[in-house]
């Protein structure tokens, strides 16, 4: 597909000569991502026509303007790291937002940030951890998006026990609507700042996401201001020592716990105390075998580490968390610390033996989520067919039913990498629990590669006649909308309200929706 | 190896973006966190090493062919590794190997970069990347008592190269390298005339037969000269000679010292004292090719093994140069040990030190580019209070010497050479 | 009487009052809304009756308006602007569907009321998030799907807290369950795999549950809430910290809340704090008269495995903050006891309601802002006050955190005597034109109800006709209380 002259040029006119390309060689690099050789069956997707970079919101107007004008299909991204950023089966014009990368504001009082969309989650944190205060961290890792998985993608991660769920921290947002028009969501409307997201009246952040977010279908986020919270630790954290294993101060303040747990019930009934308790900053559900990734140098490194282990040994590691308790004081300090002596008193919980490298590796990845990227070095590649968030104990099910009945036999085949019951997990605010079970599959083998296909096939099919929930994190993950079709007979019927705000808000159809929903003809 | 024996790295690119910042661990400063020159200028994803697979892949596929736009936007690009250190922060790929195998490719398929063209002649006439007359190498030594090793033996060869051989301005310089060795009592000696290349910065524009050309002319020239030691002040063929001819398959059995590692010797060995004060607040840049790019290189040969289901492993297991073993703390060492000297340190150093700009045959292609990411550097310089810059490196020095002079900037450019002299 | 007789039908007769019969508490209330009669006023007790009306509604083109409390109100929302317009009154709606201790939630219906809510929740060891001394009859659900603040910010991450799903009935007719509650499975089969309904987002990439929230109504009505309770507190110790400014007591707050310490924090005047203490007219002019003009109420709960480790390390470090800004942690103040304050805070208003106490009614002016911009929002109000000639000793000011800090609700109760028609007007002539210049200062009425509704919507157009879009999917034969909002 290329552009015509006309529809090229109005686009130069928009961004200038140099933010422009319809080089192949630079084209190829907007196709092409992990996880399009399971969705698309190769690893690039098909090409863009070019591609566009705006430096600001008036430009970003300006090209959804003339794709509209010319009916061409756009979709936006930021750091460009999924699959739903990235990928169609069909072309669309990426519109690329790295000269977006501003911050334009923190306020220290009020406890919030107003970033432009290529500023990172270690972006933000660097410059907020200044002020004693932190950003939603995010589960792929720090050079994500603030804006991209706030507002238009996911956003769990380790932080978000104390942080909440990312999907929930936006508050004001300036939104290029797919018809070009520009709206202001929340106070942000009324010119009143950037720090309430919610009304007049209804909200609107409502149409901007849900669970997840639109993944570009719904134009494009040029601004966005996110909640905020607490930082007690250092106004700034770095590694020493030599790459890639660097070594980490944990603060005096903080504290790493790393715990192994006799069954999924006994984990779930004490990481819900200790969320009741409202104590910790970092969380999440994870195996073993994670924290010996973060401090292991390379794959061959870590399975020298882990081969000769008994196999009891596996079984009994199979369960395992880890969580990062902060304090502003030293009296909340000694609290918290006798608190949670007494917690693993009470539930009889074993802590697993860390050394200082481990225990600063792990502290970093629950502050930053930095280190959890390494799963796609195990196989080259991996996909969480589950990603689901509800009640703690829905997750048990989740994890429990995903490993024996789905991921099993598929493991016993040698087709995806042992996982076992190790899903990734984290906490999110107060009110529930993240889970995601993971197929970590080689995206050269032919095998693995269907062999994570069908693993998804089956959550699709499986989790709603189980009643736990939607597969692909409730169609997030799944291109044209293929795991809502699966859960419709169990669901009631949102898809058609999806499919009519979709119509509403891009009557020309050019916000593209591989990765949301396209109305019905 | 060849491009195609790195399909699978490319395959397995996660589109990541680490590649174009430092390690997300060593951010303080969000000003300064870039780490690629190439994708910090042209910002399209091609311009990162991850964007460099990805062509790669598609050449390879025979998705894209070669136009001035693919090969503008390999070339524009200095090799100078930072994309490889953040990258393997986390995972196990080879991204440099592959922009260095893509661009002897280039080379082989006779696509050319005309503005590296005049220099590939010019070294092929003259031996040098300078396009200078090869009569007049050791013209820098005129005037010193230094013996050549054509008519004589030493313990040690002072190689100056190319850059420091004829570039004038630089000249005090490399003068001042030779003299503190004779002044230490080192036995040393140059090659004169003979001197030639190293080929390193011929290979990195992708001329895979210059570096072997030279590799195997000047071990020859060494063996036949008796060599056992070299000394260069010049970090470029420091790289080439330890590593590139090592790469290669061919590796002097000589002991190859950068400039700062055999002052460092001499240092602790009692022969070299620094007793002057020298009252300035300095910087040091850590030069790509002494820090992250000299580690040394690492042989491997077997093959990828599944464990675990699909875990990759390697037998034998294999390890990764991740810039961990690169010369940072040597030159520290030295400026800390000047009497009233400041050392403060910039955002981004060691593993992942901004580049200079020059490597890469961007000086020679993109001179503009080179320019601009010398002068980004400045500005970090000036950033944390410096008052000047000092590297160890004369394409460095000669680089940062140019942006200062373009963009105003009083920063005084130094190479670590004239401090020392300064201080002994 | 064809469409009446439909009504009945559905409902039962003795569930419907029509025309003449209609109390003046659905044709009025204590907003300057005018007055208009409803048609009729319909009782439903189920989710189906309501659809049921809904659907009736839509044939007969009756306008519909839902109410779920008790009289009086205050905001204009539940009158009518229509003739003809039918409300469907939800307060036989009382079930509380089921308290779930383990994920600290409750699912209610419409008529449930705080004071119902309170020992059912005490009984499984929860407590609610509660606003600020409600009225007896006030509906739990309404006050958090009209996203009313509650006291502790502490559990107010962000504005759709503490509501999580819904079930509803929209304009069109469609019953719809928000959240997690969409399914896969009944309620039913929910609980059975553990699910709690405790996730308010979704489904999947639309928020439903938060285009219902500020709605007034006007998208649809909702027959129940899942909502997020607290723990209940086994120690509780509460403290008033009072202040001549204002400013000193945000400072103070945003410390607190930025060391995430205790439990209730807000900030009122002294006639407020005195409203709520006592029910006599006299004497809460009489405690107004010797408090400080600012009070700061904050509590701090011992809960959980260490409840008095917990109040006592929290009850030192509120101590040393306190004084590092010169203030104190009193018990006493102005013969306000803090304990009282507690006891009041923790349950609905008694008989009468607080509001009404002073001068007999009161009209209130609510919206949105940052703390730090409080006080200069304080000033104006009393200048405008004063440019209006009404006392300001008669208005109550209530400043409640929201969203753990980020922003806060900032609430003029002005209480007025209703048989005097002039300071009536007055405040009228206040809530119509003063919203202007508060707006303009940065008020955010993001609940905008009455005249406010003219500078929420009038700044952005994009706003208004994304509203109206949503409003034509949920709502798309305009029955669901048109006139309010920007419909």
């Amino acid at each position: 597909m290329t552009l015509s002259r006309e529809a090229y040029k109005a686009l130069e006119e928009v961004v200038g000569p140099e933010n422009i390309s319809e080089e192949p060689a630079i084209l190829d690099g907007y196709c092409f991502i992990w996880a399009n050789e399971v969705h698309f069956g190769d690893k690039f997707s098909a090409r863009p026509p070019a591609v566009v970079m705006p430096g600001n919101t008036k430009e970003v107007q300006g090209i959804v303007k003339v794709c509209n004008r010319f009916n061409i299909k756009y979709r936006a991204h930021a750091s460009g790291w999924e699959v739903p950023a990235i990928s169609a089966k069909e072309p669309f014009l990426p519109v690329d937002l790295r000269r977006m990368n501003r911050i334009l504001e923190i306020d220290k009082n009020n406890k919030f940030a107003v970033v432009e969309p290529y500023v990172s989650v270690q972006f933000l944190l660097t410059e907020t951890i200044k002020q004693g205060l932190r950003p939603a961290s995010v589960g792929c890792g720090p050079s994500a998006s603030i804006v991209a998985s706030s507002t238009s993608h996911f956003g769990c991660g380790t932080s978000n026990v104390s942080t909440d769920y990312g999907g929930r921290t936006p508050l004001g947002v300036e939104w290029v609507l797919p018809d070009g028009n520009i709206l202001r969501v929340g106070s942000l409307g009324t010119d009143s700042g950037w720090f309430s997201g919610d009304g007049p009246g209804p909200s609107l952040r409502g149409v901007m996401r849900g669970l997840s977010g639109p993944n570009g279908g719904l134009g494009i986020i040029t601004r966005t201001a996110v909640k905020l919270t607490p930082w007690y630790g250092p106004a700034s954290i770095k590694a020493r020592g030599k790459p890639n294993l660097y070594d980490y101060d944990v603060p005096e303040n903080l504290l790493v716990y790393q715990l192994i747990f006799q069954s999924r019930e006994h984990m779930t009934d004490f990481l819900m105390s200790i969320v009741e308790e409202g104590i910790a900053h970092g969380l999440q559900r994870c195996g073993v075998a994670v924290s010996a990734m973060i401090v292991s140098e390379s794959n061959d490194e870590f399975w020298d580490m882990v081969k000769d282990s008994p196999p009891e040994m596996a079984e009994m590691y199979k369960f395992a968390a880890s969580f990062l308790v902060d304090a502003a004081s030293p009296g909340e300090l000694k609290y918290r610390e006798q608190l949670v002596e007494k917690l693993l008193d009470k539930y009889e919980v074993m802590s697993f033996p860390m050394d200082d490298k481990m225990r600063g590796a792990l502290f970093y990845n629950l502050v930053t989520g930095q280190g959890t990227q390494r799963i796609f070095r195990v196989s080259g590649s991996f996909l969480s067919a589950v990603g689901a968030q509800e009640a703690w104990d829905t997750m048990g099910h989740i994890s429990r039913r995903c490993a024996e009945e789905i991921w099993a036999k598929y493991e016993a085949e040698g087709k995806i990498a042992l996982a076992g019951e190790s899903p990734w997990g984290a906490a999110l605010g107060d009110w529930g629990s993240h889970v995601e079970s993971v197929c970590v599959y080689d995206q050269l083998d032919p095998e693995s590669v269907q062999a994570t296909r069908d693993i998804i096939a089956e959550v699709d099919e499986l989790l709603p006649k189980w009643s736990l929930g939607m597969g692909s994190f409730e169609g997030c993950l799944s291109p044209a909308e293929a795991a809502q079709k699966k859960a419709e007979p169990y669901c009631l019927d949102f898809m058609s309200y999806e499919k009519k705000i979709k119509k509403l808000f891009d009557p020309n159809l050019v916000s593209e929706s591989t990765w949301y929903v396209t109305p019905d003809e | 190896m060849a491009l195609k024996d790195f399909e699978k790295d490319m395959m397995r690119d996660s589109r990541c973006s680490y590649c174009k910042v430092i390690p997300h661990v060593m951010m303080t400063d969000t000003r300064f966190i870039d780490v690629c020159p190439s994708i910090a200028r042209f910002n399209f994803h091609g311009f990162s090493a991850g964007g460099r697979m990805v062509a790669a892949l598609s050449l390879l596929r025979e998705r894209i062919d070669y136009s001035d736009g693919f090969l503008d936007m390999i070339y524009q690009c200095q090799m100078d590794g930072a994309c490889d250190v953040s990258c393997k922060i986390d995972r196990d790929l080879e991204p440099l190997q592959v922009m260095q195998e893509l661009r002897i490719k280039c080379v082989e398929d006779g696509q050319l970069i005309a503005g590296h063209m005049p220099v590939l002649e010019g070294l092929r006439k003259e031996d040098n990347m300078l396009q200078r007359k090869k009569a007049d190498r050791d013209r820098w030594a005129d005037g010193l008592d230094i013996k050549v090793l054509t008519g004589h033996k030493a313990e040690v060869l002072f190689h100056a190269g190319c850059r420091y051989s004829f570039d004038e301005e630089l000249w005090p310089i490399v003068k001042a390298g030779i003299n503190i060795l004779k002044e230490a009592g080192v036995d040393a000696a140059i090659m004169g005339k003979d001197e030639a290349c190293c080929g390193g910065r011929a290979y990195e524009m992708g001329y895979e037969a210059e570096l072997v050309k030279y590799t195997d002319h000047n071990i020859q020239a060494w063996k036949t000269a008796g060599v056992k030691t070299i000394v260069t002040p010049c970090s470029c063929c420091y790289q080439t000679f330890k590593v590139l001819y090592d790469k290669i398959g061919k590796k002097p059995d000589i002991e190859i010292y950068h400039f700062t590692e055999y002052l460092d010797k001499l240092i602790k060995e009692g022969k070299l004292k620094l007793k002057k004060k020298v009252p300035i607040k300095v910087t040091y840049h850590d030069p790509c090719h002494l820090g992250r790019l000299s580690e040394p290189w690492i042989h491997w040969s077997g093959k990828e093994i599944k464990v675990a289901g699909q875990m990759i492993v390697h037998d034998p297991p294999k390890k990764y140069r991740r810039g961990a073993e690169g010369v940072y703390d040597i030159p520290r060492d030295i400026l800390k040990a000047i009497p009233g000297l400041n050392l403060v340190e910039m955002y981004r150093i060691r593993e992942y030190a901004w580049c200079c700009g020059s490597g890469g045959g961007v000086k020679e292609a993109y001179p503009e580019f080179a320019l601009w990411t010398a002068s980004e550097r400045l500005k970090e310089a000036k950033d944390v209070g410096a008052e000047a810059l000092v590297s160890a490196c004369g394409w460095c020095k000669r680089n940062f010497t140019d942006a200062a002079h373009e963009t105003g900037s009083q920063l005084e450019i130094y190479d670590i050479i004239d401090l020392v002299q300064r201080a002994i | 009487m064809v469409a009446e007789n439909g009504l009945s039908n559905i409902m039962g007769r003795e569930n419907v009052i029509y025309g003449d019969d209609v109390p003046g508490h659905y044709s009025g209330d204590m907003s300057f809304t005018a007055q208009v009669r409803p048609r009729a006023v319909v009782k439903p007790a189920t989710m189906e009756q309501v659809q049921s009306i809904v659907k009736w509604a839509n044939e007969t083109g009756t306008n519909l308006i839902p109410l779920s409390s008790g009289p009086p109100h205050f905001r204009g929302d539940t009158i009518p602007t229509t003739e003809g317009t039918a409300v469907v009154d939800l307060t036989r709606m009382k079930k509380i569907i089921r308290v779930d201790r383990r994920n600290r939630v409750c699912m209610v219906e419409p008529g449930v009321t705080f004071g119902e809510l309170i020992p059912a929740l005490g009984k499984e060891d929860l407590a609610p998030l509660i606003t600020f001394v409600p009225r007896s009859n006030k509906s739990v659900l309404t006050s958090f799907l009209e996203r009313e603040p509650f006291t502790i910010p502490r559990f107010h991450w962000e504005a759709q807290d503490p509501l999580y799903c819904v079930e509803v009935i929209y304009g069109s007719g469609e019953m719809f369950r928000t959240g997690s509650a969409f399914g896969p499975g009944t309620l039913e089969e929910q609980w059975a795999v553990g699910r709690a309904q405790v996730r308010g987002m979704g489904p999947s990439q639309v928020d439903f549950t938060r285009l219902l929230q500020g709605a007034q109504g006007t998208m649809g009505i909702v027959t129940w809430a899942s909502i997020k309770c607290r723990p209940l507190p086994k120690i509780k110790e509460t403290y008033l910290v009072t202040f001549d400014k204002l400013e000193k007591l945000i400072d103070f707050a945003y410390k607190i809340l930025w060391k995430k310490l205790g439990e209730e924090l807000f900030i009122v005047n002294s006639l407020t704090l005195s409203a709520i203490l006592n029910q006599d007219s006299n004497k809460i002019a009489e405690m107004a008269g010797n408090l400080p003009p600012w009070i700061l109420v904050y509590s701090i709960d011992g809960s959980g495995l260490m409840p008095q480790e917990k109040v006592d390390y929290q009850k030192a470090d509120s101590l040393e903050l306190a004084q590092s800004f010169g203030l104190e942690l009193k018990k006493i103040a102005g013969g306000a006891g803090a304990d009282d304050v507690q006891k009041i805070i923790s349950r609905p208003s008694t008989e009468p309601y607080w509001k009404l106490r002073y001068r007999g009614a009161c009209h209130d002016m609510l919206f949105l802002t940052t703390m730090d911009k409080t006080p200069g929002f304080v000033k104006k109000m009393y200048e405008l006050a004063g440019d209006s000639n009404y006392p300001a000793g008669d208005m109550g000011i209530y400043i409640q955190p929201m969203a753990q800090g980020t922003n806060c609700h900032i609430e003029f109760n002005f209480m007025v005597d209703p048989k005097n028609i002039v300071l009536e007007e007055k405040v009228s002539h206040i809530d119509s034109e003063g919203c202007e210049a508060l707006a303009h200062m940065g008020a955010f009425f993001s609940r905008p109800y009455g005249a406010w509704a003219k500078f929420a919507f009038g700044q952005d157009a994009q706003t208004v006709i994304a509203l109206r879009k949503v409003k034509s999917i949920f709502d798309p034969n305009g029955i669901m209380n048109p006139g309010k909002l920007c419909f």
